[in-house]
């Protein structure tokens, strides 16, 4: 899967939320954003795009990781 | 042990992280440590520096910060690189942004501790509970249960991700990675040093060597 296409996927879950749960916000230290500003911000926000992709792929490589652990053993 | 907590309360951000603190305040109350609670109006520089000068071990503080300074009520520095000596020799727990950058380094310099992170803190609403859990549960470890400073960190760190994993199963993933990005940037110093007084390799030191030239020739 592409960056484009994990992009893609998060704003339909953002889409979700904004139609949903219209409350919903993600705190950048003082910045509050809603789903849709989000959604926006990820166009053109090189910062914030780097930022969700970075930790999404980080996120399932450990999950990969832990599940290789809970198959196989703890690794040195 | 005697505590200061700081907690404003001035915008959204400020909303939720005076809620995270009630419950510090409540652990405190519950283990019989001695708290001085500076909430809202009465979390100022001037209140911070006369509650200091009488002497705390503990400092806490639930609020914004930046590279070199922790905000109080009325969105001024409470602590900053001028009054900072004010912390030299106490435990320091906050759950301001950034501020370990500069800031903790030098009151660790100054032979305090600094937990915080060296990066903007972030969080999701709908993963309040969660992000409360992990914001506090080192207090817990180091000063409830009196863990050491590097197993505290260490354990506070298996529950952010412990976290970020329930959130995914949840459905939660922006949150998961929030609180993944949180973990990454959470420090402990002493549990660890800052960055730039780790040893590094040959690089780093040759980029130190000419202030290091100067600031010896200064000095003759």
């Amino acid at each position: 899967m592409s960056e484009k296409e994990l992009i893609a996927e998060i704003k339909k879950t953002l889409t979700g939320l904004a139609q949903n749960n219209s409350s919903w916000r993600l705190f950048l230290g003082r910045e509050s954003l809603s789903a849709t500003e989000v959604i926006k911000r990820l166009d053109n926000d090189r910062k914030l795009r780097k930022f969700v992709v970075t930790h999404y792929v980080g996120l399932a490589v450990e999950m990969e990781k832990r599940g290789r652990e809970k198959l196989f053993g703890e690794e040195e | 042990m005697k505590a200061l907590l700081v907690r404003p309360n001035f915008d959204s951000a400020t909303e939720h992280t005076f809620a995270f603190a009630a419950e510090i305040l409540q652990r405190c109350q519950d283990a019989g440590i001695d708290t001085i609670e500076l909430a809202e109006g009465e979390a100022t520089r001037a209140r911070v520096e006369e509650e200091l000068a009488k002497g705390v071990d503990l400092f806490i503080h639930y609020d914004h910060g930046d590279e070199d300074a922790l905000i109080g009520q009325d969105e001024k520095a409470v602590i900053d690189m001028k009054n900072c000596g004010l912390l030299a020799d106490k435990e320091v727990y906050t759950l301001a942004c950034l501020s370990a950058k500069t800031l903790g380094a030098e009151v660790w310099r100054k032979g305090g501790t600094y937990w915080a992170y060296v990066e903007v803190v972030s969080y999701t609403t709908d993963a309040l509970a969660e992000f409360q859990e992990a914001f506090n549960c080192g207090f817990c470890y180091r000063f409830i249960e009196g863990d050491s400073h590097k197993n505290a960190l260490k354990r506070a760190k298996e529950v952010f991700t412990d976290l970020s994993y329930k959130l995914v199963d949840s459905g939660k993933t922006l949150a998961a990675i929030c609180m993944r990005q949180n973990r990454d940037n959470l420090v402990y110093y002493n549990a660890d040093k800052p960055e730039e007084e780790k040893p590094g390799g040959c690089l780093p030191a040759l980029l130190k060597l000419p202030r290091l030239v100067f600031s010896a020739g200064g000095v003759s």
